[in-house]
């Protein structure tokens, strides 16, 4: 199980990108994370799913409401999913600010 | 032949509600595509339902008909959505108060209530449903013609 998570870890920083967090309790850092932003409607309104799946030991002091920056656009944490207890990624959803 | 009554009841309902404050002339009248966002915020009118009594015996019938339709105030936004729609409703409830025009004949618009929605988009979105109450009558054999 720990050679999965360290694989998973791997494949994370492998194919993520650079993404900036701002947990409450500290500065700004740059982690590596996979972003998506996938068609996501409801309510008959179109828009998006922003999220990051990252690795839990790079983000495990963020909490909800925490600002996220990809790509050039800002976010916020709007949630933090429970993380996978193998694998040890976690998803963070985000809303636009 | 000119349209039926539905139509021009909500053609009168979205002339009346274009150009408010806050959702200008996004005023969507029967839409089926989803709204993007400069859609937004926006108004989504729609039809309900009907009902129809005859107020003769023999056909054609003159009828009563009671028409529910259906005004959407839609919002995407950060801050608070909910707010944003809120204001949408007192503006689109404000001048629904005043009527509408069909065929030069006042007709009364009466507010029946709303329903709230609410999701979570890449922004809150929320979406506040007013019912309103259409009285008019028609020849059963003209539902394009007020009587």
């Amino acid at each position: 199980m720990t050679d999965f998570a360290a694989h998973t870890a791997r494949m994370v920083r492998r194919v993520g990108q650079a993404v900036t967090v701002t947990p409450s309790s500290g500065p700004a850092r740059t982690i590596t994370a996979v972003w998506t932003a996938a068609p996501a409607e409801s309510l008959g309104i179109n828009g998006f799913a922003p999220q990051v799946r990252a690795v839990w030991s790079d983000v495990s002091d963020l909490v909800v409401g925490n600002p996220v920056s990809v790509g050039g656009a800002t976010y916020q944490i709007s949630s933090i999913a429970e993380r996978d207890r193998v694998s040890s990624d976690v998803v963070i959803g985000l809303e636009s600010v | 032949m000119a349209d039926h009554l539905h139509k021009q009841i909500r053609a009168a309902i979205k002339a009346a509600t274009t150009g408010l404050a806050t959702t200008g002339a996004n005023v969507f009248a029967n839409r089926v595509q989803s709204l993007g966002d400069a859609n937004l915020p926006g108004l989504r009118i729609y039809d309900d339902s009907e009902d129809a009594e005859p107020l003769t015996i023999h056909q054609p019938h003159a009828q009563q008909r009671t028409y529910d339709v259906l005004i959407e105030c839609c919002a995407k936004d950060f801050g608070d959505p909910d707010a944003v729609t809120d204001q949408a409703s007192k503006e689109v409830e404000t001048v629904m108060s005043a009527g509408i025009t069909v065929q030069s004949k006042h007709l009364d618009v009466v507010y029946r209530g709303m329903g709230r929605d609410r999701d979570l988009s890449d922004k809150p979105i929320a979406v506040k449903r007013l019912r309103f109450t259409v009285s008019f009558t028609a020849m059963s054999n003209a539902p394009d013609v007020l009587i």
